[in-house]
């Protein structure tokens, strides 16, 4: 370890150092690799393939419903097409794609090096990959879902849907979106505790403000998709009624589990897109952003508003109208903060004097095309009006507008800003302009057009009509203006392959952005920043030119290599003072090899070799405990150094390390999943036909056993994470608790509940044991790991993988008593009647 | 200053609670019948039971906007506390705003027809 202020400090070998430490390995080593530069870029390549399938399946839409009655296609097969165009589209490119850009661009923005978890984004990675090579071999393989990228039941049931058609959307989907969960965490984390020095809440770039807000969306929007999702394949696969409306359940708890993730979703694509403009447009205008503070109020409001406006897909399905009233006014209102972010870009460029770059080209672009989405938005929140449009090609349009604008166009104008910065050299631009006209006069002829077929009545997906109807001229045109947008996407991938081979090398910060990307080679080292920067003001108002020569030798924090470390700066979350150093994982095959036992889960699961799922199980948990070995180097147990005089814990012995966190925001998106399931059971309760059930009992004693089982397991995790607690009886404890509650939950599951097949209030308490059950298992190992490590003497390690067992020993104990008050509840609802 | 984030983002949160709870409420009542009773010079105890929870969490979010803007009195601690506040006291105001309008439904709409 050097010291950088001192005559010896060699930036040089600062670098090699480094680099010898953070670079990937060549060959079939690449398949460890870790870091965010790498997982970052693969993210977004995969998605552009993606996309690429997606736009290539659009065309054979617009080919079909081109002219009247074509016989391009058939029913069935035009059913897989669009289906799994609006899968690919949302699940496999939109999400994916900006996972990738935040995972690749929030470190460098951050002033640091990597993410919190570099393994948990390589994990994702590789689930996002694999969940996706499923979705695609099922389409080349001709049984690709084809009942929407909704999946709405019944037609999504196995009585209308009896192939692996179905199973493979609900399967292939969940699994790809465990990478949306990690990533979530991982972002919410890097934004949270992963920053320069210095930099407070009020000095983070605009777009790690909208990744903080997009990702905590994340973190409480995908889990009832998830559900829905698992509910729906456990209906399939094992007969439980929950959707079934002649045994209890009911197809509306799908629509609204669907769409209490669906419409967010919306949100959660728009928002990294506003982020990356609100970043890239006050460059291009040369003035800093107008109404920053304004802006995180909009965005957070913006985030909660569009949790209340699910049902407005809904509004032809019978429900009352003042609830109707509450999605209307909650539709209506989200306009309001996105008018706010609108406002204030139009206000950044009248105060600036705005360069009519290419990436600027493509703002324009937004504005035109997302506004107009925005109005026709407005227009679909009005249930009259809804009631009108509803699933007809309107829709189809004004989506397209909210998307294609709020999302496209952005990504068109952050790849045209960011990558001089991914390549080092400058797009030579001799296609630029064309391409982007081709995109934007071919989506409007396409989609505008939409707009009035869909008022002449056209319906969704429908894969014919009869010529007498008067659809077809605007049918065509809308196809027409579909190629000449698919070439414009042709021509811009021939500009990016012309910007790689012949693009002109300039010097740093080509755009003179304010933003601590730029301050740093391009293409950027593994490492980002050889010394992480101290912030002073915004960080989007800095110097990168004076900034970077500075960080590159050495001269801020962490300009010493120690240990053969990977070591990043952990901050306080308000002040961004320097609180710990956290030390990162190396390069391992961990994740990958995890997610092939994921995968392997999941196709057992497709193809119903069910009696093999335990393995792959255990495969996975075994995977996941290789996770926890650790380095076997020293670790100090005093402050360390860190540079300017400053010394901290590392961040084992740290007060809120990043793992502790992590565990506390899993349990958020666990305690949402949660939540859902018993509201939608209650549901079910109050709203599906064919309740109350026939009488069925479980032994009230043996649920206060199992009750006992998980508070032990509570007070054990505590007594092991007290300071100077009894580790190794606490742990006993906490392990013996669990394995009574789960036996006993699972007991009751499945021996002493009736056939969960015969109604959803048998199926939704045999759900909600298993649940418990699961938590149980899992608890188990948390403790028996404690028990294995405490064995190893390694006390000083320890207590923060006992803190974060106590986490989830406590959670178990509130699943398992709300399981039993679940119960218990239900049983006196039943007798109260009231259907 | 002791979460702020979570400070910040407390009316809406009430917000959301009050959705979910009103939505709950209403649909509940309706399956149970409570909107058919006669309460005095209210036409259903379900539309009362409503009404009241509209009022108390409009209630709840004015006493947090109230106690976010008690700090911009004194002298600010610093930019940072400042900056949070002001930006507690923008949702808070947008929180507000929701939550009078999403719920007034329930005051004059048929609570139980489709």
């Amino acid at each position: 370890m050097t010291d950088p202020t001192s005559p010896g400090h060699d930036p040089i070998a600062l670098h090699r150092a480094l680099d010898r430490l953070w670079a990937g390995k060549p060959g079939w080593g690449r398949l460890a690799a870790v870091n965010h530069n790498v997982v970052g870029v693969r993210f977004m390549l995969t998605a552009l393939v993606f996309f690429a399938i997606g736009g290539i399946l659009a065309m054979l839409i617009r080919t079909q419903l081109a002219s009247a009655n074509s016989v391009f296609m058939d029913a069935e097969t035009y059913g897989q097409v669009f289906t799994m165009h609006g899968t690919i589209m949302m699940f496999l490119f939109a999400i994916p794609f900006f996972e990738g850009m935040a995972i690749y661009l929030l470190p460098k923005l951050l002033g640091t090096r990597d993410l919190a978890f570099p393994r948990l984004g390589a994990y994702g990675y590789w689930c996002y990959l694999f969940g996706g090579m499923i979705l695609i071999g099922a389409l080349i393989g001709g049984v690709a879902p084809s009942g929407g990228w909704f999946m709405y039941t019944p037609l999504s049931s196995s009585v209308y849907s009896p192939g692996i058609n179905s199973d493979v959307w609900l399967l292939g989907i969940t699994f790809v979106e465990i990478s949306a969960l990690s990533a979530a965490v991982e972002i919410i984390v890097t934004i949270v505790k992963i920053r320069a020095a210095g930099m407070s809440l009020d000095r983070m770039p605009i777009f790690a403000w909208y990744m903080l807000v997009v990702a905590t969306m994340m973190l409480v929007g995908f889990p009832p998709l998830i559900l829905g999702s698992i509910l729906l394949e456990v209906e399939r696969a094992f007969d439980l009624p929950f959707f079934d409306p002649t045994r209890g359940g009911d197809p509306l708890l799908w629509q609204h589990l669907f769409w209490l993730f669906g419409h967010p979703e919306v949100y959660i694509i728009f928002l990294p897109a506003a982020g990356a403009i609100s970043t890239i447009l006050p460059v291009l205008s040369g003035t800093p952003l107008a109404g920053y503070r304004v802006i995180v109020a909009a965005i957070v409001s913006m985030a909660f508003l569009s949790f209340g406006l699910w049902v407005h897909h809904m509004y032809t399905g019978g429900i009352p109208h003042v609830a109707l009233s509450f999605f209307s006014a909650a539709s209506a209102l989200v306009a309001v903060p996105t008018a706010v972010q609108i406002f204030a870009w139009l206000a950044t460029m009248a105060h600036g004097r705005p360069r009519f770059s290419i990436p600027m080209l493509h703002i324009f672009g937004f504005f035109f095309v997302f506004v107009i989405g925005g109005l026709t938005g407005v227009m679909l929140a009005m249930v009259p009006f809804d009631w009108q449009a509803h699933d007809t090609h309107f829709v189809v349009a004004h989506l397209h507008y909210v998307l294609v604008g709020g999302f496209i166009f952005p990504m068109l104008a952050m790849a045209y800003y960011w990558l001089p910065h991914l390549t080092g050299k400058q797009p030579v631009q001799h296609l630029s302009n064309a391409a982007f006209w081709m995109i934007f006069i071919g989506f409007n002829v396409t989609f505008f057009f939409m707009h009035l077929t869909g008022l002449l009545g056209m319906p969704r997906r429908v894969f014919e009509y009869p010529t007498e109807f008067g659809w077809e001229t605007l049918n065509f045109i809308s196809s027409m203006g579909s190629f000449i947008m698919a070439m414009g996407f042709a021509l811009v991938a021939l500009d990016f392959i012309l910007l790689f081979k012949f693009g002109r090398p300039f010097r740093r910060n080509p755009w003179k952005a304010g933003t601590l990307e730029w301050a740093m080679p391009t293409p950027p080292p593994s490492y980002n920043f050889a010394s992480i920067p101290r912030v002073n003001k915004r960080a989007d108002l800095l110097d990168p030119d004076t900034l970077g020569p500075y960080l590159a030798s050495g001269r801020g924090y962490l300009g010493m290599p120690r240990n053969d470390r990977m070591e990043v700066l952990g901050v306080d979350p308000v002040t961004g003072e320097p609180d710990q150093v956290v030390m990162l994982p190396r390069q391992t095959y961990l994740p990958l090899w995890t997610a092939i036992a994921t995968g392997a889960f999941f196709l057992m699961m497709l193809f119903k070799l069910y009696w093999a799922t335990p393995l792959a199980l255990i495969s996975i948990i075994a995977c996941f405990w290789l996770w926890t070995r650790r380095d076997p180097l020293p670790v100090e147990n005093d402050l360390v150094p860190i540079g300017h005089g400053l010394s901290v814990p590392v961040h084992l012995h740290a007060s809120t390390p990043p793992s502790y966190l992590a565990m506390v925001l899993t349990l958020v998106a666990d305690a949402t999943l949660y939540i859902s399931l018993l509201f939608g059971c209650l549901f079910l309760w109050v709203s599906a036909p064919n309740w109350p059930p026939a009488g069925f009992v479980v032994d009230v004693k043996l649920l206060a056993l199992a009750v006992g089982g998980v508070i032990m397991s509570c007070v054990g995790g505590r007594l092991a994470a007290r300071p100077n607690g009894a580790v190794m009886v606490g742990s006993a404890l906490a392990l013996l608790g669990h394995l009574i509650s789960t036996g006993l939950f699972l007991a009751i599951a499945l021996l002493v509940l009736p056939a969960p097949s015969g109604h959803a209030a048998i199926a939704s308490v045999f759900v909600i044991f298993i649940y418990a059950a699961l938590h149980g298992t899992i608890g188990a190992v948390f403790a028996a790991h404690a028990l294995w490590t405490s064995l190893g003497n390694r006390k000083a390690i320890l207590s923060l993988d006992l803190r974060i067992g106590r986490l989830w020993h406590d959670y178990t104990a509130a699943a398992g008593i709300c399981a039993a008050a679940f119960y218990l509840a239900l049983q006196s609802l039943i007798g109260e009647g009231g259907l | 200053m002791r979460h702020p984030l979570l400070l910040a983002i407390s009316a809406f949160v009430v917000w959301s609670g009050a959705f979910l709870t009103i939505y709950a409420v209403q649909a509940t009542g309706c399956s149970l019948d409570w909107q058919s009773g006669n309460l005095g010079a209210w036409t259903s105890p379900l539309r009362l039971l409503l009404i009241t929870m509209m009022v108390a969490s409009v209630a709840a979010v004015v006493v947090i906007l109230l106690r976010q803007l008690r700090p911009r009195l004194k002298a600010p601690v610093s930019e940072t506390s400042s900056f949070i506040n002001g930006v507690a006291i923008y949702v808070s105001i947008a929180a507000l705003f929701s939550t009078a309008f999403c719920f007034t439904g329930v005051v004059w709409l048929t609570l139980c027809s489709a």
